[in-house]
């Protein structure tokens, strides 16, 4: 189908979106702010500002982990997922909520960090471990996790002009991603951990209602079982089974999930911080059972969203595929991101699509304050105060924290400025997520439950994590030229096989390394031990 | 294929079902956690973080 690019603007703006709706945004982002200000006053030592006083209840701890894991950013790129893959995508979600409930069950790895009392994960590094492993830990974790962030600001603003129709004017993304930073930056860095707690709670509520509401009136639209006789007829057994030769997952990307997530729920960051701040490490492990269904729907219900704008487009509006399906060349006109956003633009009505994108924005928030807190707390706990030589006091430390959120803040509105890609998000997150977690797999689970890991070993494994960059597409262009494959053998090297290789490699290094290098000294392996 | 579209729907309902339920759950008793939190931060220190 040819049409002209007129006719593509035209299509892409079509919405819903009413003043009304714009009413509710900024009246849910101006209660954010207020909370932000209001809780300021409790922010007053280190322990509350990255820690909420270690005093977070089951229900909101719930509330705050599922707020923090389901980001504007999963959500896009999930739907895409759903959009290319059908329910065959559905295993990722199910995958991630069993190894969650698992955790939960048996407490793996989360309640002995709890039991241990540290703020950080580097600071178990350091109690296990060693200054320096500390320090270099922490020094890994920040870069991955900074890295990872940079293309937050930039995908959750495409869904907001997506859904608002604004996508075809050229001021609307760098004008939505300063705007909603701004306001994080303001209530993250007055109110800390306490801000995120409570604001996270506001918006898990909304997030809640919002993804229950669309997801009830994408079905209403579409027809429950026109849904599923579209995408078998579209396309195939490959819709359905993930296992399927010709579907876009297979084998290993089975197992990749399964690592991903226990890396998500049990090693990320953001994760773990909600686990250092309930108030026992009997109500971390209640935590995560619930938690197990928040992993679940923030995978599930954005698939579901994809595939919905899939079967829009093939049933109601063909117009959209010239955009969004590929052509002869294997390219699409406009990043299928946006499909979702386009379709729930098109098809919720006014005041509902306000009270949705009100709830996209939550996730988009609650993700962003939590990872700012995170990395700023590491640097400061973790990188400069190991290394200063005059020791910092709270007052010092919680304002070196809000200088460095600052810091961040601009580092991410300038990549999301200049970035220009679209394709390959997935793939750039998880190999700058796996700079960080590839190591602290092994140092976590090693440190945790092997008294033999020394810290030659866990400065090893660390090192060997940085081998996760070979999985990144231009990395591998440069060094190995096209469609590379694993030397001596014919397998291709991708994404997939290199981070599960790099997890493998890992762990003999921090094997290796702790039983060629032991310590002298015992390790502290639990509370008891401290 | 059959089977795994009976699979995706069961899952899909049952999935939303339970996630509604525990919105519910954690809505009305998220609100009593704040109140508890709050109270416990005004009995602060001068805390640094470090253990």
């Amino acid at each position: 189908m040819n049409v002209d690019a007129q006719n593509l603007a035209s299509a892409i703006s079509q919405t819903n979106f009413t003043s009304f709706d714009w009413i509710i945004v900024i009246a849910y982002l101006l209660v954010s702010l207020a909370i932000g200000l209001f809780v300021k006053q409790f922010a007053t030592n280190m322990a509350n500002y990255i820690g909420a006083g270690r005093a977070v209840g089951t229900r909101l701890g719930i509330a705050s982990m599922a707020g923090t894991e389901m980001g504007l950013i999963t959500v896009m790129y999930s739907a895409e997922k759903g959009f290319k893959g059908g329910f065959a995508a559905f295993h990722i979600a199910v995958l991630s909520a069993a190894v969650c409930l698992i955790v939960g069950l048996t407490g793996f790895i989360v309640f002995r960090l709890r039991a241990m009392k540290v703020l950080t994960i580097p600071e178990f590094y350091e109690r296990r471990f060693g200054k320096k492993v500390r320090v270099v830990g922490g020094i890994m974790l920040a870069l991955g996790g900074i890295l990872n962030m940079g293309l937050f600001l930039k995908v959750g603003s495409m869904f907001i002009v997506g859904i608002t129709g604004l996508s075809g004017e050229g001021w609307a993304l760098p004008a939505v991603m300063t705007t909603l930073l701004i306001l994080v930056l303001a209530y993250t860095m007055m109110g800390g951990m306490i801000s995120v707690v409570v604001t996270d709670y506001i918006q898990f509520v909304v997030l809640s209602f919002g993804l229950i509401i669309a997801t009830v009136l994408a079905i209403s639209h579409l027809g429950w079982n026109e849904i599923f006789t579209t995408i078998q007829s579209e396309m195939g057994r490959k819709g359905f089974d993930p296992l399927a030769e010709e579907g876009v997952f297979g084998i290993d990307y089975v197992a990749w999930m399964f690592v991903l997530g226990l890396v998500n729920c049990a090693i990320w960051p953001t994760a773990i911080a909600r686990a250092l701040i309930m108030k026992s490490p009997e109500a971390v492990k209640k935590q995560y059972q619930w938690a197990s269904v928040g992993f679940l729907i923030r995978f599930l219900i954005p698939y579901f969203w994809g595939i919905c704008a899939f079967v829009f487009i093939v049933t109601k509006a063909p117009e959209l595929k010239a955009l969004f399906f590929e052509n002869a060349d294997g390219k699409t006109l406009e990043s299928p991101l946006y499909a979702m956003p386009v379709f729930l633009g098109r098809i919720l009505p006014a005041g509902i699509i306000g009270l949705v994108s009100a709830a996209m924005i939550a996730a988009f928030m609650s993700t962003h304050d939590s990872y700012l807190l995170c990395w700023s707390s590491v640097i400061t706990q973790d990188i400069i105060a190991p290394l200063s030589k005059n020791p910092l006091n709270a007052k010092k430390r919680v304002y070196l924290t809000r200088s460095i959120i600052l810091a961040i803040g601009l580092y991410i509105l300038y990549w999301g400025l200049i970035y220009d890609g679209g394709e390959d998000i997935w793939d750039y997150m998880a190999v700058t997520g796996a700079i960080y977690f590839t190591g602290a797999i092994a140092l976590l689970i090693g440190g945790l439950y092997w008294r033999k890991a020394s810290s030659v070993g866990a400065m090893c494994a660390l090192i060997a994590g940085i081998s996760a960059i070979f999985g990144l597409g231009p990395v591998q262009a440069v060094l190995f030229g096209e469609n590379p494959t694993f030397p001596l053998t014919n397998i291709a090297m991708t994404g997939t096989r290199v981070g599960l290789g790099t997890v493998a490699l890992s762990f003999i290094a921090l094997i290796v390394g702790s039983l060629l290098f032991p310590d002298k000294e015992n390790p502290q392996l639990t509370s008891a031990d401290a | 294929m059959e089977t795994w579209t009976l699979i995706w729907k069961l899952v899909f309902i049952a999935s939303t079902a339970i996630f509604i339920a525990m919105a519910v759950w954690v809505t009305w008793g998220g609100l009593s956690d704040i109140k508890e939190l709050f109270k416990e931060l005004k009995k602060s220190d001068d805390s640094t973080g470090d253990s």
